[in-house]
């Protein structure tokens, strides 16, 4: 006889089906809708409050347009860093001489708040995309050069070896054959970090220098006190990062990875 | 091919490593050697002896810094032109497919699918592992890793195969079993090939002839010839012969093995 294998109580709730999962959650929002009550709506709005107020603003265009303005800022700025970013921590992986010269320029800029460069984006560009995109740029290429140089550069030298003696005649054909494929995952979660932070720097660029955008609609919504479109711009912040991850990363990810696990 | 020439000819081979700081070190000192087509050579030597190194020159990975390698003759200027290497690491490339590894060399080479796909088939076939193509290697055990490593090597038909301890980091059991199985393969698919070992056994059991290597700098200090016929079997390793040469080689590297022991307890 095997006896069945014993289960804590912390196992048994943890299996529950949804609420398992999602218990603390629906909690938190009981115990938040029951006090919201007692307070002022536009200090502590009711999360039923904020629901309205989200299916409402997703009614409207205003709002669609400033989820737009901000997703292609995101995308522009990030995108566009990390092109730059691969290209540079490739160079870097590369060539001694180009890794000596850069490697401090970059370890420098990357201990800078990304929102700090707001202050010289508005003075270079003026109060406009360029500005915000500015900064998600700046804020982004030193965190993908380094992913990309070190992925480059970790890969492991076996497999270069094994390319060569298997027949891989010049350094560019050990570059195509192996390297760019087992430094992919590196790239791959350099680029998700970096988009990221892209996310983070852009609310805030866009509270301090920009006319639209979701940071902006929120900026405008605290100023008029109307507290439950703050959280509904904060519950879009999470959606769109998640629907990201689930739409784009993943995905991407599955299919560069397959099978492969040993990372 | 020269008629009658050795298929493999090493002349006056040097090769020195710089450390960062430092005198040079002198890995391998003047070394010639020959190895004939169709022979199994084994080389035995003291850790750190130049054998990988050896080696590797020998593939064409590392340039050595006098002498030269001929393969038929004909100079070595660089790796994977007729020989095939198998290292002692799994390093098979995780993102690939046991197939797919094995294609590898024949896609660098351009060629068509089908075909390759075919070939690699067959090569995967040769080391027993079908049902097996479309595991990923870490879904592969150790023994079955080095076997794709194997056809790997020999999908791109070498003249010459290389393996440098390829069995070293396997336990006992699965070693002396992969031991049987690249005798069998060999018999199969004969070629000349040059193995490299820690085991004074494995050497014996699977080579035609043995080269003993010295401490650094490399030198060969014994050459062996094995008497066994083959096909090989278990029975030879414990006959009167086999010790017989067991303990001449580990008299030779006894003195290599005691004198590094005393050179560190002196440090």
């Amino acid at each position: 006889m095997v006896s069945a294998p014993r289960r804590s109580w912390q196992d048994a709730i943890a299996d529950v089906p949804f609420f398992g999962k999602y218990g603390a959650l629906v909690v938190l929002l009981i115990v938040w809708e029951l006090f919201a009550h007692r307070y002022k709506s536009y200090v502590l709005p009711a999360p039923s409050a904020i629901a309205v107020a989200l299916v409402k603003g997703l009614g409207t265009a205003e709002l669609w347009g400033d989820i737009g303005i901000s997703v292609r800022r995101v995308f522009f700025g990030w995108g566009a860093a990390s092109v730059v970013a691969i290209l540079f921590g490739f160079l870097m992986s590369s060539s001694r001489l180009f890794r000596e010269q850069f490697a401090y320029l970059v370890r420098m800029l990357q201990p800078v708040p990304g929102i700090a460069w707001i202050g010289i984006t508005i003075i270079w560009f003026g109060l406009n995309e360029m500005a915000i995109i500015g900064v998600i740029f700046l804020t982004v290429l030193p965190l993908v050069t380094v992913a990309t140089y070190e992925g480059f550069l970790g890969v492991d030298r076996e497999y270069q070896q094994a390319a060569r003696t298997l027949g891989a005649r010049s350094e560019w054909a050990v570059f195509t054959s192996v390297t760019v494929r087992a430094a992919l995952p590196y790239l791959l979660n350099g680029l998700n970090i970096g988009f990221g932070q892209a996310w983070r720097v852009l609310a805030a660029a866009e509270l301090v220098g920009a006319t639209s955008g979701l940071g902006y609609f929120m900026q405008v919504n605290q100023t008029a006190l109307r507290t439950e479109n703050v959280f509904v711009v904060i519950i879009l912040f999470t959606i769109l990062m998640f629907a990201f991850e689930r739409l784009i990363y993943q995905p991407v990810q599955r299919k560069v990875l397959g099978r492969w696990s040993r990372v | 091919m020269i008629a009658g020439g050795p298929k493999l000819e090493v002349r006056n081979l040097s090769k020195n490593f710089r450390r960062s700081k430092g005198e040079p070190i002198c890995a391998i000192d003047d070394l010639s050697l020959e190895v004939a087509d169709l022979e199994f050579l084994a080389i035995i030597g003291p850790s750190g002896c130049g054998k990988s190194t050896f080696l590797r020159i020998v593939d064409g990975l590392i340039p050595p810094d006098a002498g030269a390698i001929y393969v038929n003759g004909m100079a070595v200027t660089g790796p994977g032109q007729g020989r095939g290497m198998v290292f002692q690491s799994f390093d098979l490339f995780p993102w690939r497919s046991a197939i797919k590894n094995v294609e590898f060399g024949l896609e660098l080479r351009g060629v068509p699918a089908p075909e390759r796909r075919q070939a690699a088939r067959d090569y995967i076939a040769l080391v027993g592992l079908q049902g097996f193509e479309d595991s990923y290697p870490h879904e592969l055990s150790g023994g079955m890793q080095q076997r794709v490593g194997l056809a790997r090597a020999l999908a791109i038909k070498p003249e010459v195969l290389l393996m440098d301890e390829p069995f070293g980091s396997l336990d006992v059991q699965t070693r002396d079993l992969l031991q049987d199985q690249l005798l069998h393969i060999w018999e199969r698919d004969k070629k000349t090939a040059i193995f490299v070992t820690h085991s004074i056994e494995e050497a014996i059991y699977l080579a035609d002839r043995i080269l003993v290597f010295s401490a650094r700098p490399a030198r060969i200090e014994l050459s062996v010839t094995v008497p066994f016929s083959r096909p090989r079997n278990e029975e030879m390793k414990t006959s009167p012969e086999f010790l017989e040469i067991r303990r001449t080689i580990w008299n030779v590297l006894k003195k290599d093995a005691l004198a590094e022991e005393h050179l560190e307890s002196s440090s």
